[in-house]
């Protein structure tokens, strides 16, 4: 393959920004770093999750109600789902065929198949009760386990991402919201709100392994290098930690009121999604420097898995 | 005691709707701004101290400790009609004329919100001459069991602050313009 058609082929990684008030996803381009197409999605977007492939993003709707499929290739809407409540943690499966989502108010987890029929309509195929304001949702490597954050019962959920059969639950600190399994699958790691504190919880062990000071209203973290990073709402800042000792490193600012926050998929970057500001900052994870600010559309939330690793 | 046949079903229903706590899960934005016939600096003189409303007409009271001590200081104010907000600063910069505060205590029947910060700021206009001031808040809806459909119950929320917003504001403007 000539060096010309290489570089014709390469094309930037991509973050896709839920803004909430702005009813639309902008879809950033991380070389460029500037938005590159605006999709229109209405019902308040909130959460996101994408596909592994890279194919597809699913967005949660809070106000709507409903979750939209975004094909990445076209960046248009090609599907949209009603739900019985509104969902805000949305979560990939493994195969990427599979949708997990948790209502908000009526605490019901949703497991929805994207590749019914035609292979464009999604469909609700399994549901059960988790209860106290089910909030964030992440997948264990290894696809067959869900953690989910119980927000007002101070509670992490292990469920069988298969059956969808609660298999225990852990307490943890004051109102969890944003989770994530480590590469490992070892431990899970979430925000507490309102205890200013991240909670560790070890998965086999099925117990909680230790707590970690952040700053104030901590809402979803972070894995790469060794680190865990995590947004404090309230400081625009992000908390930096050792995942070994749990101890804290640093707090880095941030724009105001940080709110969803990924890795870069070589795991040198860690994007945050700015509330307030309506920006995006980039941080390198070896330096702990901010390396770029990036406009983006109005109340980026971007809460859950929103990097695209373009093909 | 009596209960009505309507109270009884309300409170059947109740706890049905009213499973989450708190807040709606749309953190909301409103920013107000005025204009007023004054040079930022006169400006900043009555509204930068984070220990005096007074330039609100609503406000009839403000008591409080720390000055204007990021994450020291805090205040209470006292609005007419009875409702009380307890609130903390957490940035103060004379130099941008600018502060944010957290609401830490709200009367919701007041204001039907949650977890409110806010900012206030002044800048300058007509090349210095005079100054636009904008008041800037961001939160959630307080969650009610007997709310409207979300979009309703934020479009209040939203409508309440900015009501807030705007009639503090006016008073600012009267307060700074019939000085001059």
């Amino acid at each position: 393959m000539s060096a010309v058609a290489l570089l014709g082929r390469a094309r930037a990684d991509e973050a896709y920004i839920t803004d909430q008030n702005g009813n639309d996803v902008s879809v950033l381009d991380l070389a460029a770093k500037k938005v590159v197409a605006t999709i229109k999605v209405g019902g308040k977007p909130a959460g996101i999750a994408m596909a592994h492939d890279g194919r597809h993003a699913y967005v949660s709707s809070t106000n709507g109600k409903y979750v939209s499929d975004i094909d990445t290739a076209t960046r248009a809407v090609v599907g949209k789902l009603d739900l019985p409540d509104e969902a805000v943690g949305i979560a990939i499966g493994k195969t990427d065929r599979f949708v997990y989502a948790v209502g908000f108010f009526k605490g019901t987890l949703f497991k929805i198949d994207a590749r019914t029929g035609d292979g464009k309509t999604m469909k609700v195929v399994a549901t059960a009760e988790i209860g106290g304001t089910p909030s964030g949702i992440a997948m264990t490597p290894d696809g067959k386990t869900l953690v989910i954050t119980k927000r007002d019962a101070d509670q992490m959920a292990l469920v069988d991402a298969d059956t969808l059969r609660v298999e225990g639950t852990v307490g943890v600190g004051h109102r969890p919201y944003g989770i994530i399994v480590d590469a490992e699958g070892k431990r899970a790691y979430m925000a507490d709100v309102y205890g200013d504190d991240v909670s560790v919880v070890d998965l086999e062990a099925r117990k909680l392994a230790g707590t970690v000071k952040t700053g104030k209203r901590p809402y979803v973290v972070a894995l790469a290098a060794g680190k865990g990073f995590v947004t404090d709402q309230y400081e625009g800042k992000v908390a930096v930690f050792d995942l070994a000792t749990l101890q804290p490193i640093t707090r880095v600012a941030v724009g105001d009121y940080p709110d969803g926050i990924e890795a870069s998929f070589d795991r040198k970057s860690i994007y945050v999604v700015n509330w307030e500001s309506n920006t995006v900052s980039r941080i390198d994870t070896a330096s702990l420097k901010v390396t770029a600010t990036m406009d983006v559309g109005d109340s980026p939330r971007s809460f859950g898995t929103f990097l695209r690793r373009t093909p | 005691m009596r209960f009505s046949a309507a109270s009884m079903l309300v409170a059947l229903l109740a706890p049905a709707l009213a499973t989450a706590q708190g807040c709606g899960p749309t953190r909301l934005k409103v920013t107000e701004s005025v204009a007023v016939d004054l040079p930022p600096a006169k400006v900043w003189a009555i509204v930068g101290n984070f220990q005096d409303m007074s330039w609100d007409k609503d406000a009839v009271a403000t008591t409080g400790t720390g000055g204007d001590e990021p994450e020291g200081a805090v205040r209470t104010i006292k609005l007419k009609g009875g409702a009380a907000f307890g609130e903390s600063l957490y940035k103060y910069d004379a130099d941008a004329m600018s502060y944010s505060y957290h609401i830490d205590t709200v009367d919701v029947d007041r204001l039907p919100v949650q977890n409110v910060s806010a900012t206030i700021e002044v800048v300058p206009d007509a090349g210095g001459a005079k100054s636009i001031v904008r008041w800037r808040a961001a939160f959630y809806r307080y969650l009610r069991p007997d709310e409207p459909a979300p979009d309703i119950a934020d479009a209040n929320a939203k409508k309440a602050v900015a009501d807030f917003l705007r009639n503090g504001l006016a008073g600012l403007k009267a307060k700074a313009e019939a000085r001059t």
